[in-house]
Formats: structure tokens, sequence, C-alpha cells
């Protein structure tokens, strides 16, 4: 089960990166009801994958590149954590209190303040899930091949 | 679109291109690296087998048929790796010569994929003091994955005829050799790597993922 966690929430990522497009089209068209269910969905596997991220975390705790690919090229393990890892890590956390704050403004019906938010919160919050799910194609998929040269 | 939130878009949008064109640049390299010339004996049906260019023995034998206990104490016998590919290789847990230094290098090739379609075979040749117990133990304090790898025990007389039918006779157990066997999935030895060697182990690394795509 632990071993397959990956994999789901990498799904739940991007599974999440799909229902926030869909969110933001929606709302730009003025479905504000259904907009409203999607980005609660959108929050839901957001949420799971954060628990499952958590769990897997808790099993692994030391996931570090550098033992896992030793034979990856200094080019790319560098590549990946300034250019991939780190921004997403920051994004990650950051966008934590936004996303809580747009989220309190909706439940008040405060819609300038909402969209004030949130029109910074959607871009952090897709690029974070889309980073997710490349960052999981990285260390599961291509590094092990990268790997076993 | 404040000034603010342009920055923020084109910044992150900037990440996300960059980010993907170096995913992509990974994966050509990884399939050029994965096209590059390995020593393994390809397998033409029309073509008989070629030497490579090392002027290794072509390995071209079937794999024996045997029948063990594995470290579950439960019997284990060669029809069950029908379909994976597999390494095989000597060892006995009190071995202070070559099997430990094996030991770490084998368990970083075993790292390099969790594909369940791998198993690692590791035949006891103390098979005296090497019981199902005394092995679980020895798993247990390997890193390696518990269910592909299978650390078998048996009768002497069987593990001499398996030991010589790889083309690894051995005397004494301390005079074993430290050569893993690779097997694919149709039960064939398509080469052979000497497992306290940096190079030769990288070269299994890259061989078992040869033979997994080679299925597909």
């Amino acid at each position: 089960m632990i071993e397959k966690l990956p994999a789901i929430n990498a799904t739940l990522n991007g599974l999440s990166f799909l229902l926030l497009c869909t969110g933001f089209v929606l709302i730009k068209q003025g479905k504000w009801r259904a907009h409203g269910m999607t980005m609660a969905v959108a929050l839901v596997s957001s949420a799971l994958f954060l628990v499952g991220y958590l769990v897997h975390k808790v099993y692994y705790p030391d996931i570090r590149i550098t033992t896992r690919f030793p034979n990856l090229s200094t080019t790319w393990r560098y590549f990946y954590w300034f250019v991939i890892l780190i921004p997403h890590l920051i994004l990650a956390v950051a966008m934590l209190p936004f996303i809580g704050k747009g989220l309190y403004h909706a439940y008040k019906r405060e819609w300038a303040k909402h969209r004030a938010v949130n029109r910074y919160t959607i871009w952090i919050w897709l690029y974070v899930s889309l980073t997710g799910v490349l960052i999981y194609y990285l260390l599961y998929h291509l590094f092990p091949r990268l790997n076993g040269q | 679109m404040s000034s603010a939130q342009r920055t923020l878009t084109v910044a992150l949008w900037f990440l996300v291109v960059i980010s993907l064109l170096g995913v992509l640049a990974m994966q050509r390299w990884a399939s050029r690296r994965e096209r590059g010339d390995s020593h393994m004996i390809v397998l033409n049906p029309d073509q008989p087998t070629t030497l490579p260019a090392d002027e290794r023995e072509p390995l071209n034998i079937p794999a024996p048929s045997f029948s063990f206990t594995d470290q579950n104490g439960q019997p284990f016998d060669a029809s069950m790796l029908k379909g994976k590919v597999w390494t095989f290789c000597l060892f006995f847990s009190e071995c202070q010569g070559i099997c430990p230094a094996m030991r770490q290098k084998f368990e970083a090739v075993q790292s390099v994929t969790d594909d369940p379609n791998v198993s690692f075979v590791l035949l006891s040749v103390d098979p005296e003091r090497d019981n199902p117990a005394k092995l679980a133990k020895y798993a247990a304090a390997s890193k390696a994955d518990p269910k592909r790898s299978h650390l078998l025990t048996g009768d002497l007389e069987e593990t001499h005829r398996v030991a010589r039918a790889f083309l690894i006779p051995f005397d004494l157990p301390v005079n074993h050799s430290a050569k893993i066997m690779l097997v694919d999935q149709g039960g064939i030895v398509r080469s052979f790597y000497t497992g306290t060697d940096d190079d030769e182990m990288k070269r299994l690394a890259k061989d078992i993922r040869t033979l997994l795509n080679e299925s597909k």
C-alpha cells in the first residue's frame, strides 16, 4: 500500500490541476455555483494529497536523491533541486494560508476580497499541483532510468 | 491585470517552461544512454549469438531447474521464476570475504527498479549452517526488498549441481564465486557480472532494465 502512495498522490495532484483549470474557466464564464463545487472538490483532492504525502514521509523520512540515485549527474541533480523542487516546496508551503484566506472570504460571501486574494493564489496552486506531478514522474520514472546506466 | 499579478504569472510560466524543457532534455538523455552499447548478449532468433566486444564468453545457457527452501521456510522452485527477470548468485550468511563486499553494491542495484517482475535469488553454499531461520535473519538485516529476494538453502549435492549448471562451481563455502548471473524471462542466462566491481554492477542494473523493456 505504502509503495503505491506516490502514484496515488501524483494522481490526486493531477486531478487538482485539472479541477483548478475547470474552476478557473467556470468563474470566467460567470458560472459561480459550478465554480464553487469544482473548487471544493479540488481542495479536497489537494488536501488528500497532502495527507498522503505526509504519511509517505513518515514511512520514508530519508529520500535524499544523492543516496537513491548515486549515478545521477550533478547537472540534473542541481536542475531538479533549484529549478523544480525548491520553488515547488516554497510555494506549496506559502500558498496554504492564502488558500485558507480565499476559502474564508468565499464562506463569508465577501466576493471582492475572495477575488483579490485568489487572483494570485490560483496561479501558485496551479503551478504547485503541476510541478507535483512532474516531481513524481522524475523521482519514480525518469531518475531510476537515468541512474540505471 | 495588476503589475504584481503579471510578475507572478510570468515568473511561474517561466519556471514551468524551463522545468518542462529540462525534463524533456533528461528524457532524451536517458533514452540515448539506454540505447548505448550494452555488453549483454542480445538474442536474435535469426542470427547465431555473437561475441560481445570484450570477448566475453557468450552465455546462452538455460538456467537449471532446482528446488530449495527459502528464508520463510517455504519450498521454492525454479518454475516460480518463470516470466521474470532474475539474478542468481552464491553466498552464505557467515561469509567474511566477498559476500559483505558484494552485498552493499548488489543492494544498490536491487533498488534501481521496483518492478515486481524482477527477482533476486541467493543460494547458500553453506546449507548445513544456513537454515531458513538464519536466512530470514540475514534477509531482515538487508536493505533489499524482501518480496523480491529469495534466499535459498537445501541439499548440498543439489547446491553443487545448480552452481555447476550456472558455471560457478565451488568447493568449500569460503571459496565461492562473486559472479552474479542474469536470467531472462525465458529462463536463459544472458550475462554475468562480478559482484564486487562497481562498473559491472552498473552494467547489471542497466541490463536488468534492458531485459524488462525487451518483454514490453
